[in-house]
């Protein structure tokens, strides 16, 4: 005999797992992926899967909310979850129920990639190491004592304008702007008063429109110094990847400071021996490129050859042969770093998902009476 | 940037090559070429038959396979052996009136346009085109643009006309003193191969006159100067390096075969390239000679050399299987025998005999066949899965359309099957020529793409999900049509919504597995399942839709007349997941966009909508009536 | 209710087993691809051409008991000829009799020719007239260029028993090589 608010919560699961509300769901979804897909072409991929994929509520004209990409899959996953808990399990039903938690799996996975994973890049010179990894599109701003190589470093979170970074410096740091795209000009004079120091003293920095792709976007920033002493204090202008290291010095020692991405640290290193790109004889299309590494961890040396389609794999990170910067003489491996537990997920459900759909097609196919016409 | 500025000093030499009197009696088409059109070339990182070469650069340059009075091989024999009178062929398609102008040429009838004329317009407009070429691309107008790509086709054009150059006959020394002076024989057609060992001499002799007022020169004098101008013009030819005919040879040259004159000038030559070299001046001479007998010998032996030298790097066999491929261009046939059953299963439907129908069928078996075979031909020669590249899309999905059709029709007898398989056979094929008609359609693939696993799954996948949903696709409009003609006859209508339901559901298979392998092969890559790109949206899209469908037939959400409405659409998602996405150019996705793509999808997706409205409205006259 | 309960439990289970299984993964190596290619490439047979050296005396490589022969184009008018010809020279003595040398000139006279290797022979103290060197005229440049399509020099070409092995374009590594008879 089951209790009223049995009785309710198998009511609320049946309506959830209704195909119907399916139906409906879907239907957002697919416009909320048109709508994102055509975007990307506009703001760029990584702006688009932000704001429609990635998100939680889409504000319309600024001010009028609906559901985004997560919320749409949770629905779906409550949906779908319902819909398994509610269902009487027949033979008949077989087919669609594998399928149906093939998807589950596939959603449970999403989410735990969307929360867990991360990604970011190496760049590596051929003959050097690296022991961290450089993130896409968060930046850092780091301050490093050029004697100790110690590196004081504030987020992404604390570069906005009118912030004052204090720390164990024995100076603070004043952001006056900050501008996601910059572009550089020469003034028509320098500025020799003494107020600006190094780069600001001939340039003035601007900000400029967004490029929708993210790659072209330079983050800069410009910064008054208070406290170090007359002759440093001052107003600087520093961007992402500089060509010419930005220094102040203060208390007698040399600082580096640099605005980079931001990085994570690796519990280990890897080396790069040797890159090696093949062309198309008499071309320049990419045939295949390949990285020589060896890993060290503690007293493991791991020899490695990372290529395109063959990663390397260990402690849970995935190292993958992503691009490379041809150098005068030695050549700089870019390779996609990856960190997500939900990674085996999609295999998982793909083939739960196949098997589900193969079996349901045997199962129904066969039913639908497709005779022959008179 | 420097590789357009040489090419730019490259045409503009051109216009000054030593004159040369032009044997208008070598007929190209006259020549037998069976020997010569295997002979192996690299060319776009792949080895491939001298057939499938000239094809490509007539492709490119005039827009067709052949020209009105000769082969594609032809045409490249005269190239390469005849250059003087090549340059007079007018072969240059220009279709933009704009273009025309821009170079000061006179619009004609056919748009074609020769070398000469083109090179002479563009030495007048060097200043422009270097302009041009220094701008930023977004910057360009479309006729800009056009007229850049022109330049490019001419240049290289130039580049191959330049190829043999250095084993031509083009030098004769007249002055007996000049040729005692210079230890060369008098009174003899020299190649440049013959003058090089003298070259140091040549210039001195022609050094002493430097000072000398030209118009003061004697004729003796004249020839030496002009013997120093001519070898210095054909020097400036060392950099052509599309002619790579010479197979790699020592370990240095890897995978690289070399043009002959990069073969001789950069040190990459043996005793087997010099055998070789010397087989390529025999042909000439032959050639030029209207000697036909030795042109057919010394093909056929430099034809069995090429292969010889080539050993491993040319696969004799495939390369003779490419050129019968490209001969007997099985694509075309099928295409029309599709049409043929097309036009044959209509008249069916207009209650004319039986014979119709079994024609339609056998020929719709033949076609099957042969585009099978067609396909199985390129696999062999390529050595990779069927579908890697836009065109080989297309080819494929008409291929699995026209198979599930059949399947269908074998079950039910009732010529609806065959007709959506020769409706979608036609209409995807003939898209396929669009994309022939860009030049080699067996072109390489970048490095991340170069896999043949993945190739084979998740492609295959995909596009056997594009054909099944396109079938269902074409199976709603017949729905709808035979609703409207026919609106007693609901067994064959519910006959026609089961077809749909299993069709959908196998393109539902197809599209899911064909997405999840995109996926998996996009973590195994670059370590994300899913990256939210726009060809993987447009897969995801696909999968969606049917789901859609299927869940709302399920849940009765969907009457079976909005169902068919939504297999209608189908169409669409399909087309825009398939072409769309190639405009938006964003992502690791963006390969193969065509001009007019977006135009002509625009389009097929209005004639679709407006056909389901058209429909619609349609069966609602009806039903008031 | 009770068959869903274990169904619910063996996805729980398989989801565990994915995530640990994610985080031990062991590093994967790949075996350098060895470079198959030179093992198995079949190297050409130097052609059958009988020089003549400046001596008169005729020389078929075939013939040569040397079980090296280094075929080198060069030229008077060409200084890294001359730059490389005291290393070379050396190499050639060093492998004591398992390397000749068949050094063909392109000069148009040989007197060119000549007077460079006599101020090699003065300046670096190494010896012309050694018994496996060879000096061959090509006066008229034809040997050069329609037997081997040579033109610019220095250019040698690596013949081990027979087979021609390597060409070098410009001059040659002698000074580097370690053993030069364990070279071949």
């Amino acid at each position: 005999m089951k209790s009223n608010l049995q009785k309710k919560i198998d009511a609320a699961l049946r309506f959830a797992g209704r195909p119907e509300i399916f139906f409906y769901l879907l239907i957002w979804l697919m416009v909320l992926l048109m709508t994102g897909t055509i975007a990307e072409k506009y703001i760029g991929l990584y702006l688009s899967q932000k704001t429609y994929f990635s998100s939680f509520i889409i504000w319309i004209g600024g001010f009028l909310p609906v559901p985004g990409g997560y919320t749409t899959l949770a629905l779906i996953f409550v949906s779908l979850l319902s819909k398994l808990i509610i269902e009487n399990w027949t033979k008949q039903k077989l087919g669609t129920l594998i399928i149906h938690w093939g998807a589950l799996l596939l959603l449970l996975g999403g989410f735990l990639t969307a929360a867990f994973s991360s990604e970011g890049s190496m760049l590596i010179e051929e003959g050097a190491s690296s022991n961290y990894i450089s993130a896409y599109h968060q930046h850092e701003l780091a301050i490093t004592d050029t004697t100790t190589n110690k590196d004081i470093v504030f987020g992404q979170d604390q570069i906005a304008a009118d912030q004052t970074l204090s720390s164990s410096l024995p100076f603070t740091v004043t952001i006056e702007s900050v501008c996601e795209n910059c572009t550089i000009t020469q003034r028509a004079e320098p500025i020799t008063d003494g107020s600006t120091h190094g780069m600001l003293v001939a340039n003035d920095m601007q900000p400029a429109p967004p490029s929708p792709d993210e790659a072209q976007n330079h983050i800069g920033m410009i910064f008054h110094v208070n406290g170090a002493d007359k002759k440093t204090d001052g107003h600087y202008a520093i961007f992402e990847d500089m060509p010419i290291e930005q220094h102040l010095d203060a208390g007698g020692k040399k600082y580096l400071i640099e605005l980079r991405r931001q990085r994570t640290p690796l519990p280990f290193e890897v080396k790069l021996i040797k890159f090696e790109k093949q062309m198309y004889p008499g071309t320049d299309k990419p045939r295949s490129f390949q990285s020589e590494v060896i890993l060290k961890d503690g007293n493991l040396k791991w020899h490695s050859l990372i290529s395109m389609n063959n990663p390397l794999r260990y402690k849970g990170y995935t190292f993958y042969q992503s691009s490379f910067i041809d150098g005068e003489n030695t050549q700089t491996t870019v390779l996609a770093v990856v960190k997500n537990i939900g990674a085996t997920f999609p295999y998982i459900s793909s083939i739960t998902m196949c098997i589900g759909l193969l079996i349901h097609m045997f199962l129904r196919i066969p039913k639908l009476k497709i005779k022959k016409s008179t | 940037m420097k590789k357009r500025l040489t090419l730019l000093v490259f045409v503009l030499c051109l216009a000054a090559l030593p004159a040369r009197a032009i044997n208008e009696d070598v007929k190209p088409s006259d020549f037998n070429l069976s020997a010569f059109r295997e002979i192996p070339i690299l060319h776009d990182g792949r080895v491939k038959p001298m057939e499938s070469f000239a094809r490509a650069y007539l492709l490119a340059f005039d827009g067709k396979s052949a020209l009105p009075d000769m082969s594609a091989i032809a045409w490249m024999t005269e190239i390469v052996f005849n250059p003087e009178r090549a340059y007079q062929r007018k072969i240059f398609n220009v279709a933009n009136p704009d273009v025309v102008n821009a170079l000061s040429l006179d619009w004609r009838e056919g748009h074609r346009y020769s070398f000469e004329e083109l090179s002479k317009s563009f030495e007048t407009y060097g200043s422009t085109i270097k302009t041009l070429a220094d701008m930023d691309d977004a910057q360009r107008t479309p006729p800009q643009r056009q007229l850049l790509e022109l330049y490019s086709k001419v240049a290289a054009y130039a580049i191959i006309s330049e190829s043999l150059s250095l084993i031509q006959p083009r030098f004769r020394i007249h002055d007996p003193a000049l040729a005692q002076e210079l230890h060369i024989p008098h009174d003899q057609d020299l190649l440049f191969l013959d003058l090089m060992p003298h070259e140091e001499d040549i210039f001195a002799s022609a050094e002493k006159l430097r000072d000398k007022n030209p118009a003061d020169l004697s004729p003796e004098e004249k020839e030496r100067a002009y013997l120093a101008l001519d070898y210095a013009q054909i020097a400036r030819h060392e950099q052509s390096a599309i002619f790579r005919v010479i197979p790699p040879q020592w370990q240095m040259d890897g995978d690289a075969w070399m043009s002959p004159w990069a073969s001789i000038l950069e040190g990459h030559g043996s005793p087997q390239s010099a055998a070789y070299v010397d087989l390529w001046k025999k042909m000439s001479a032959a050639y030029l000679h209207n000697d036909h007998d030795a042109w057919q010998t010394y093909s056929a032996a430099a034809r069995d050399k090429a292969y010889e030298l080539a050993g491993a790097h040319a696969s004799e066999w495939r390369q003779k299987l490419e050129v019968f491929y490209l001969h007997v261009d099985l694509f075309d046939i099928v295409l029309g025998i599709y049409i043929v059953s097309f036009i044959l299963l209509l008249t069916s439907f207009l209650g004319t005999p039986r014979i119709f129908y079994k024609t339609a069928a056998v020929l719709m078996v033949i076609g099957a066949f042969l585009h099978m075979s067609s396909i199985t031909m390129r696999i062999i020669i390529m050595n990779r899965p069927p579908v890697a590249t836009l065109y080989e899309t297309t080819i494929f999905v008409s291929f699995i359309a026209v198979c599930l059709s059949l399947l269908f029709e074998w079950k039910k007898r009732d010529a609806t099957g065959m007709t959506v398989g020769s409706i979608i056979g036609t209409v995807l094929l003939f898209i396929s020529t669009r994309y022939a008609a860009d030049g080699d359609t067996m072109e390489m693939l970048v490095a991340v793409l170069n896999t043949n696993f993945w190739l084979a799954t998740h492609v295959v996948a995909v596009t056997m999900g594009y054909g099944c949903a396109l079938v269902a696709g074409t199976l709603g409009h017949i729905y709808l049509i035979k609703k409207r003609l026919r609106p007693k006859d609901t067994a064959a209508h519910t006959n026609i919504i089961n077809t749909m339901l299993a069709v959908a559901l196998i393109a539902t298979f197809f599209a899911t597995l064909g997405t999840i392998l995109g996926g998996i092969w996009a973590d195994q890559s670059w370590g994300r399942f899913w990256g939210w790109d726009p060809k993987e949206n447009g897969a995801m899209f696909i999968v969606l839709w049917l789901l859609w469908q299927l869940h709302g037939k399920v849940a009765g959400v969907l009457s079976p007349l909005n169902f068919a409405s939504g297999m209608v659409l189908t169409n669409v998602v399909v087309a825009l997941s398939w072409f769309g996405v190639n405009l938006l150019n964003v992502g690791l996705h963006s390969y193969g966009f065509t001009n007019n793509i977006a135009a002509n999808l625009g389009l097929f997706c209005s004639a679709e909508i407006l056909f389901l409205i058209g429909m619609r409205v349609a069966l609602v006259r009806r039903a008031k009536a | 209710m009770n068959g869903k309960l274990i169904a619910l439990l063996f996805v729980a289970f398989l989801l565990s087993g994915a995530i640990l299984y994610n985080q031990n993964q062991v590093p994967q190596s790949i075996a350098p691809e060895t470079e198959a290619t030179d093992a198995n490439k079949k190297f050409a047979p130097f052609p059958d051409i009988t020089f003549k050296t400046v001596d008169g005396q005729p020389v078929r490589i075939q013939d040569l008991k040397e079980k090296t022969v280094l075929v080198h184009f060069w030229a008077a008018w060409c200084g890294p000829c001359h730059a490389e010809f005291p290393d070379l020279l050396r190499y050639v003595e060093r492998a004591k009799g398992n390397i000749a040398l068949l050094s063909i000139s392109l000069d148009g006279n040989y007197d060119d020719s000549q007077h460079v290797l006599n101020e090699v022979e003065r300046k670096h103290n190494v010896s012309v007239h050694g018994p496996h060197l060879y000096w061959v005229s090509d006066r008229d440049r034809s040997l050069s260029l329609q037997n081997f399509n040579t033109v610019k020099v220095p250019e040698t070409i690596v013949v081990n028993q027979g087979l021609m092995i390597d060409k070098i374009v410009g001059g040659g590594p002698w000074a580097e090589a370690a053993k030069p008879e364990a070279q071949y």
